[in-house]
């Protein structure tokens, strides 16, 4: 049996405040307030204790600039259509969970395509069904960009597939799919590299290439399109993305051409520490750079008694692509984290780090 | 999830038809396991169809699982039919939908993840299929995200309720993709 909704005789709803609400987040592509706006707790329902005018539902509302937009305009108009308007008037009387008109989930999820915000997009295109199809026409668009050696539009159709790829109705389990490169750089270096022409960026172009993309993207079919060009479009591609990803890289390579020069001296100290054991060596090794000043020059600050997998973490955090240019090195009974890469690697050289 | 279709015998097999023919799959399947390079897609593949089969054999040779694995099949097809009967009225929709829905989750519980994993460890399944603990410790996983991926592609031929019933204009989306592209969105 149905809930008898509990009506609140005093209660008054401004339709102004229910239009608005819903043109907000349909034009700011917010598909979770435009879901909100139709849920039981909405200050939009006569049976819901909530009210439009208090300060916690600000957020709802349009500020006068918001309200002064074109988008904003035209997505009033859609929600005040008659039919649209008289469907929303009956779904918000009904005691039963509501059905949103179409039209405003798919022009929602269209502006959060255009804003990048690709987690609402993702969700909305999920309720219409379309998520799937929707990320197979933006690879479509990306790889016929790649054949045309278009990277800017290439980039811009496979960022939104890929950020569709978050799976809202997966929630909550498994998880959704996200990005995490916190974790996803620790099984990036998992294995120590045994030789010092070992690690993730000492792999041939076209093994780093495969591995870069496995480890930035998370859309398997995007990254077996993206391979299936030749290996200067993969690079170009690869380059692009991470500049796109991380619009910080630049502090990145500073640090990382600083931790080389660190890298050499320490390297040059240890060598000659085997060859003589004088005072001079010992007074370079307790005032020259020390190991550890490596890793803090990579991250660009120091973590207290931090490990190398926690460097790892924190640098992948802030530059998601660095990882692919380290790794682990053992020094005297610690490991630390180092810069390395092929010296003729493309990748490394196109993006400043050789 | 029909198993006898898995299997690929008729809904009145009998259980030594049922027997031979899982034997026969089962082996089909570890020697294509056998000659086959092994990588995490594959091994994830060959698990959950492995689970199933040996699902099949569990539920079917059991005349009176087999018995309830149909009334209950049968029953939740029914109750889709009838949530696709009144689409029109929105109340009873909703009170179909919620029927369906927790008759669907108890099924897909039951049928797809709880009975794999049961199968697992009979004794006929282990010695056809060689199951172990390790394959169990990983099909936990996987057989979750299998009974999701599953109740995600029933959701999709389901009626629309939390939304009218789109009319999506592909080539309009067509359109939109190539101008999200061009960056002219």
């Amino acid at each position: 049996m149905a809930r008898k909704p509990k009506k609140t005789a005093e209660k008054q709803i401004n339709p102004d405040h229910i239009a608005d609400a819903l043109a907000k987040a349909v034009a700011t592509g917010d598909v979770v307030n435009l879901q909100f706006v139709f849920s039981p707790a909405s200050p939009a329902r006569q049976d819901s204790p909530e009210q439009f005018e208090s300060d916690k539902y600000t957020y709802l509302l349009p500020t006068e600039d918001e309200a002064a937009q074109a988008e904003y305009q035209t997505c009033r108009a859609m929600v005040r259509e008659p039919a649209t308007w008289s469907h929303i008037s009956g779904e918000l009387e009904a005691n039963r969970p509501s059905r949103i008109p179409w039209q405003l989930v798919m022009r929602a999820s269209d502006n959060a395509v255009r804003m990048a915000k690709y987690t609402s997009a993702a969700q909305g295109y999920e309720q219409l069904r379309i998520r799937r199809r929707m990320q197979s026409l933006l690879r479509d668009q990306g790889n016929a960009a790649l054949s045309d050696n278009d990277l800017p539009r290439a980039l811009r159709a496979y960022a939104a597939a890929v950020g569709l790829s978050y799976d809202y109705g997966a929630f909550p389990e498994p998880l959704p799919l996200v990005s995490n490169f916190q974790t996803k750089a620790l099984m990036l270096h998992a294995e120590y590299p045994e030789a010092s022409d070992k690690g993730p960026g000492m792999l041939v172009p076209e093994a780093f290439a495969a591995m870069a993309l496995n480890y930035l993207l998370d859309d398997d079919e995007s990254i077996a399109q993206i391979l299936a060009h030749p290996l200067d479009v993969q690079m170009g591609f690869l380059e692009a993305w991470v500049r796109h990803a991380d619009p910080a890289w630049t502090a990145f390579v500073d640090g990382y051409k600083a931790s080389k020069s660190l890298l050499s001296q320490v390297d040059g100290r240890l060598l000659d520490e085997t060859q003589s054991d004088d005072l001079a060596d010992e007074i370079a090794e307790m005032t020259g750079p020390q190991p550890q000043e490596i890793e803090a020059a990579l991250l660009g600050r120091t973590i207290e008694n931090g490990q190398w997998w926690q460097y790892l973490k924190e640098i992948a955090y802030e530059h998601p692509a660095a990882p692919l240019f380290l790794a682990r090195q053992r020094v005297g009974d610690r490991e630390i984290l180092v810069p390395r890469h092929a010296d003729d690697a493309p990748a490394a050289k196109a993006l400043g780090l050789a | 999830m029909d198993y006898f279709e898995i299997l690929g015998v008729a809904p009145d097999a009998k259980t030594g038809e049922i027997r031979k023919i899982y034997k026969q799959r089962m082996k089909t399947l570890v020697m294509e396991i056998a000659r086959t390079e092994i990588n995490a897609a594959r091994r994830n593949s060959y698990l959950v169809e492995m689970a199933k089969l040996n699902a099949a054999l569990y539920i079917l040779r059991d005349t009176q699982l087999r018995d309830t694995y149909c009334a209950e099949r049968a029953a939740l097809i029914e109750l889709e039919a009838a949530w696709h009967g009144v689409t029109n009225d929105p109340d009873k929709a909703e009170q179909c939908r919620r029927r369906f829905d927790g008759a669907l989750r108890d099924f897909l519980s039951k049928y797809v993840e709880e009975a794999m994993l049961a199968a697992g460890r009979d004794k006929e399944c282990i010695e056809a299929s060689h199951w172990d603990a390790a394959h169990e410790r990983h099909a936990h996983r996987l057989l979750r995200h299998f009974r999701h991926m599953l109740h995600q592609d029933i959701l999709e031929r389901l009626p629309f309720y939390d939304i009218t019933a789109p009319d999506i204009n592909w080539a309009e989306r067509e359109r939109f993709a190539a101008a999200v592209a061009a960056g002219k969105e």
